[in-house]
């Protein structure tokens, strides 16, 4: 999803979509908006230890490595055989395997889903859901807030612009992506001519695929750090109906309070349907089978879905530069936003921009807490050793990767020298952001595009959607973002430097961003669309010379960190080919948005002085419900939950926790017994999961799962949708 | 120091004398925001609390050997922790059952025990000053100033006839068998009365009314209880309590209770003896049954009480969490409704809902 190769035109351009930031499960809600720009690291002026205003527990790393500190995400073509035996006497076959890749779903381009019926029925996330909900809401429809049911398959309403997308077959094709790379010298030009010789691949091979089916298409997937490529062949569902959602305050029962945490009492679900090109709804025999009686505690189960990549490969350098620089700034301008953003929650329109903003604070704040906790750095630092002693036994290996990690800490400090300047631009040009300045930079970019002349019409094109699919932003909330970046900006780059003080000319800050805000026509999307048509640099838009100033900034910081992060992929690339000569395939690569499975056990956890029940019900709703009345209305309940009929036992199990292994995109993923029948639908991670991005454990950090039998007696019983629970059980 | 202009005040400690190890202290206590634990003299006692509240919330407080008590009706009835009840030596019944008596001839007198109210405390100078003649059923303490220029005088009323009206069974009591941590699910009350001399019930109006809501957000509320400690002094604690990544709940429910047994899969620290499971079932789920404030409880058993004298808590616990030391405590609203639909106690539940104030 972060990674998609289909996104990489825009790095040959300067303009660089820095790739994969590190960032677990709903932080991909942030990177996965049609932004121009995402930033990987944005070096930060100086180091930053203050506490954030986030209490987070942060898992207690033994200081010993572990055989799974690098993850459980296991690949496809090269599942853990030996370990399932051993561990679960699980016999896994290719059978097995081929009915786990073929129920799963990548969703949209952050999540993930499965198929629950024999007719195309899709089972995901709501938060998954939101933007799809909202799309298809009608004139005096909330849908986002009251809830959807179709009752019947032709009140399924279309979404607009979302494909789902099922993984048919994967194929090797690391020999052809290395042999175009042999030949070429720098790291920058091999990297960019494996990306490029990978995507003339995937090209080729969809041309193939469309021959036969033309909804195939095939992606090339780089893993190992580029180590190996593989081709991944997938079947395209670009017709996608929303079949039911329920209430917002179900959906997200606890809000951003309980996001992130266990025990909790969330109906984190939605329902849609894949229809064929003929707009009938597909036929899906290889759709997962629901366990009515879900799992117990104790019980194996697995997860299918698409997580996006860790932190954990990397050197130990890397991780203190991140700790100290990237990782500390953005929580620093997260909570700025967030401060800024506060007082205004409750207006609709923020709602997504709020989201996104405190869901990603928190979960960086738990990053950013694990890599404070110096077990974690102790024991990442301890398997960093142990590579290190057995490279330098081998002669061949040490004349290879002696240098290795010295290169990597040399790389850090380079960074470190260069952070100064960077840091006023972290999340610049993102969805969160002032909606004023990202259209402008938009702009900008647009208009570049258009004066060099030789790029291809369909890249202009893609940017120019993205550019208007910008969602307007209140101008009062815009202007006290406007007014943040350009402080962050004269605080990074001081005073006295010339692009602030052209900014300024001599206005005071106040001035100049209540100038920007009356006369611009960017602050609404119909006005950007027509200047961009008339030409946006030529205007007198009083943001052209604002954003004439900034943008070059801005792209060099890019280039620049572009820069480091190709040097220090490659490095990365050669720390992966290095272990995979001492290891090989028992540890799973890193993950990469695509296909993965994860083992684990459903079991509780020591928490808050005492123990976590692997399971909740639907009686604490209910006492949270009641108990934060008077607090917040982050715990408040539709109408039609607040007295559910007596059919309804609130004894049914609502969520539940096991011990896999999961990252930023498992959002929506089924969760599996051995007989791979749905026991639960994942959702999130517990606050003590956060810091397994730097490395997994299962200590205490758990998946959190909704609970089929809550999905069921909801649906039965407060929703009135017994078509949809026949279907899912194959009831008459 | 002026207690009125400080919003955020959420624990002050008013002291009757500093002299004696067992001087009563009242706390007021909250769970949110700055927290200062300060303890008065009675020259410093802020405008809202006088000497007639402070007289009221003395005799309403009873002392029991290592913890506190509180009268609750004007028939001496009175409200402590369970597990303050069973930790006597002197308790009646072996078993970890449910004792209910829903009529006076059924309470049963543990024998041995004795509640002691403080009746007075007197100050002088001359020992000539000291009390002459003490009557039966009263106990006079002198204690006396480092250098022997001031006494001070404790009258406690020893009441030796104590009978016990109300106990859930142990399980019930320490529900989930957890100690030191909030959000709890543990209905540790019991329920005694006090006879006097003459074999009759103790007749008082010295008694905290019983409430049936919760403490609001950021309501001052005060914690009666002995102390035999030093005086406190500022205890300053974060101003929210955040856990787990998340808010702690202000209160825990019957529904909380119900989820805990259930998510544990019934059995365990977490089952329900006899037919708790199915008669809760038909109590007021919602009502509140624990609840946290920030600070010192001072002894299990101290009572939680509001400005009007409502009691709305029987403490029981302390927790450690981010937001530093808490006192929980059972809340009285979840009493009455568990009274009546698990207990079949409708004249208790009658006799408490009578004392309570409009």
């Amino acid at each position: 999803m972060i990674c998609k190769y289909k996104r990489w035109w825009i790095s040959g351009l300067l303009l660089l979509l820095a790739g994969c930031a590190p960032v677990p499960l709903e932080v991909v809600q942030v990177i996965n908006q049609p932004l121009v720009v995402e930033e990987v690291f944005l070096p930060v002026t100086s180091a930053n230890q203050e506490d954030s205003t986030h209490t987070i527990t942060v898992d207690r790393f033994d200081v010993d490595p572990s055989r799974f500190d690098g993850g459980k995400m296991w690949l496809f073509d090269s599942p853990p055989i030996d370990w399932l035996a051993e561990e679960y006497g699980i016999n896994v076959d290719s059978a097995w395997l081929a009915k786990a890749k073929l129920g799963a779903l990548r969703f949209g381009e952050s999540c993930s889903a499965s198929f629950v019926s024999d007719r195309g029925l899709i089972l995901t996330n709501h938060h998954c859901a939101r933007e799809w909900i909202m799309d298809v809401s009608v004139e005096g429809e909330d849908l986002l807030e009251d809830g959807f049911l179709a009752d019947t398959v032709v009140q399924e309403r279309k979404v607009p612009d979302l494909q789902v997308e099922q993984l048919l077959d994967i194929k090797d094709v690391t020999h052809r992506v290395h042999g175009a790379s042999r030949i070429v010298r720098g790291d920058n030009e091999r990297i960019q001519a494996r990306r490029r010789k990978a995507s003339e691949i995937a090209d080729q091979l969809t041309e193939t695929a469309r021959m036969r089916d033309s909804t195939l298409q095939v992606d090339v997937v780089e893993l190992y750090s580029g180590e190996h490529y593989a081709a991944y062949t997938y079947k395209i569902y670009e017709d996608i109906r929303l079949v039911m959602a329920p209430e917002k305050e179900m959906g997200y029962f606890g809000g951003e309070y309980d996001n992130f945490t266990f025990p909790r009492y969330t109906l984190d679900m939605s329902f849609f349907r894949a229809y064929d090109q003929n707009g009938a709804p597909v036929i899906t025999p290889d759709h997962y089978v629901w366990n009515r009686e879900g799992a117990m505690a104790g019980d194996v189960v697995f997860v299918v879905g698409n997580p996006g990549s860790t932190s954990r490969s990397g050197s130990v350098s890397q991780l203190l530069f991140e700790r100290d620089y990237t990782l500390a700034h953005q929580v620093k301008a997260l909570e700025r936003r967030a401060d800024l953003l506060r007082p205004y929650t409750d207006m609709a329109a923020l709602d997504p921009t709020w989201f996104r903003v405190s869901n990603t604070l928190k979960a960086l704040s738990g990053q950013l807490a694990g890599l404070r906790n110096d077990t974690l750095i102790a024991r990442r630092s301890a398997g960093e050793h142990q590579i290190k002693e057995d490279l330098f036994k081998s002669d061949s290996l040490s004349g290879l990767y002696g240098n290795l990690f010295q290169e990597l800490d040399e790389l850090q400090l380079s960074k470190r020298a260069e952070a100064e300047r960077m840091a006023a631009f972290t999340f610049f040009g993102t969805s969160i952001g002032s909606r004023i300045l990202t259209r402008a930079l938009y702009g900008y970019y647009y208009g570049s595009l258009q004066r060099r002349g030789y790029i291809e019409p369909e890249v202009i094109d893609e940017v120019r959607s993205d550019a208007l699919a910008l969602k307007n932003m209140p101008v009062a909330v815009d202007k006290e973002l406007i007014a943040l970046r350009f402080e962050e900006i004269r605080g990074a780059l001081g005073e006295k430097d010339p692009t602030v003080r052209s900014l300024l000319e001599g206005r005071s800050m106040d001035s100049l961003v209540t100038d920007i805000v009356t006369t611009t026509a960017l602050s609404d999307s119909a006005g950007f669309a027509t200047l961009l048509e008339e030409g946006f640099l030529g205007s007198t838009d009083p943001i052209v010379p604002i954003i004439s100033a900034l943008a070059p900034l801005y792209f060099n910081a890019q280039q620049q960190a572009q820069s480091f992060k190709n040097r220090e992929d490659l490095l990365i690339a050669e720390l992966a080919s290095l272990r995979f000569a001492l290891y090989g395939t028992d540890v799973p690569p890193d993950a990469s948005s695509s296909l993965r499975i994860s083992d684990g056990y459903v079991r509780g956890y020591a928490y808050n002085g005492t123990h976590a029940s692997a399971f909740t019900t639907f009686y604490g709703l209910y006492d949270h419900y009641h108990a934060y009345e008077d607090v917040h209305g982050a715990w408040n309940l539709p109408e039609r939950w607040q007295n559910p009929p007596d059919t309804f036992d609130l004894s049914t199990p609502l969520n539940l926790v096991s011990t896999n292994d999961i990252a930023g995109g498992n959002s929506g993923s089924p969760l599996l017994n051995q007989d791979l029948e749905i026991v639960g639908l994942v959702f999130d991670g517990n606050i003590e999961s956060l810091s397994n991005v730097y490395a997994f454990s299962d200590r205490v950090a758990r998946t959190v799962s909704v609970d089929v039998r809550a999905i069921l007696s909801s649906l039965q019983h407060i929703y009135g949708a017994k078509h949809l629970v026949n279907e899912i059980t194959k009831a008459e | 120091m002026d207690i009125s202009s400080k919003s955020c005040v959420v624990l002050l400690a008013i002291m009757f004398q500093s002299l004696d190890a067992r001087a009563l202290q009242i706390h007021t206590a909250g769970n949110t925001t700055q927290v200062q634990h300060t303890r008065y003299s009675s020259s410093e006692i802020p405008l809202e609390i006088d000497t007639d509240w402070m007289e009221h919330a003395r005799l309403g407080t009873l002392l029991l050997p290592g913890c506190a008590a509180a009268l609750v009706s004007t028939d001496g009835l009175a409200a402590t922790s369970a597990t303050c009840l069973r930790s006597q030596e002197t308790w009646i019944r072996p078993d970890d059952s449910v004792f209910v008596a829903d009529k006076p001839a059924q309470e049963q007198r543990m024998v041995g025990l004795a509640a002691k109210q403080l009746r007075d405390i007197r100050k002088f100078t001359d020992m000539k000053d000291r009390s002459k003649r003490v009557e039966a059923g009263i106990l006079v303490e002198l204690t006396a100033a480092e250098d022997s220029s001031s006494f001070t005088e404790y009258i406690w009323h020893i009441y030796d006839d104590i009978r016990l009206v109300m106990i859930p069974p142990v399980q019930i009591a320490n529900f989930g068998r957890e100690n030191g941590v909030y959000p709890r699910y543990a209905l540790d009350i019991a329920l005694f009365r006090v006879y006097d001399e003459n074999v009759q019930t103790l007749e008082t109006e010295s008694y905290f009314a019983w409430s049936n809501r919760t403490p609001a957000i950021r309501e001052r509320l005060f914690v009666t209880a002995f102390d035999g400690k030093e005086p406190f002094t500022h205890i300053t604690l974060s101003d929210t309590f955040t856990y787990n990544g998340t808010l702690s709940p202000p209160y825990t429910t019957l529904y909380g209770m119900l989820d805990m047994h259930y998510s544990n899969g019934t059995a365990g620290d977490w089952y329900f003896p006899g037919n708790w499971n199915s008669r809760i079932q038909e109590a007021e789920l919602s009502a509140a049954l624990n609840f946290s404030v920030a600070g010192e409880c001072i002894q299990k058993g101290a009572a939680i009480v509001d400005i009007d004298m409502e009691i709305l808590g029987i403490s029981f616990d302390h927790a450690h969490t981010g937001g530093g030391r808490r006192c929980i405590a059972v809340s009285t609203s979840s009493v009455l409704t568990l009274l009546k639909s698990v207990l079949d106690a409708e004249s208790i539940a009658a006799e408490l809902a009578e004392q309570a104030l409009e």
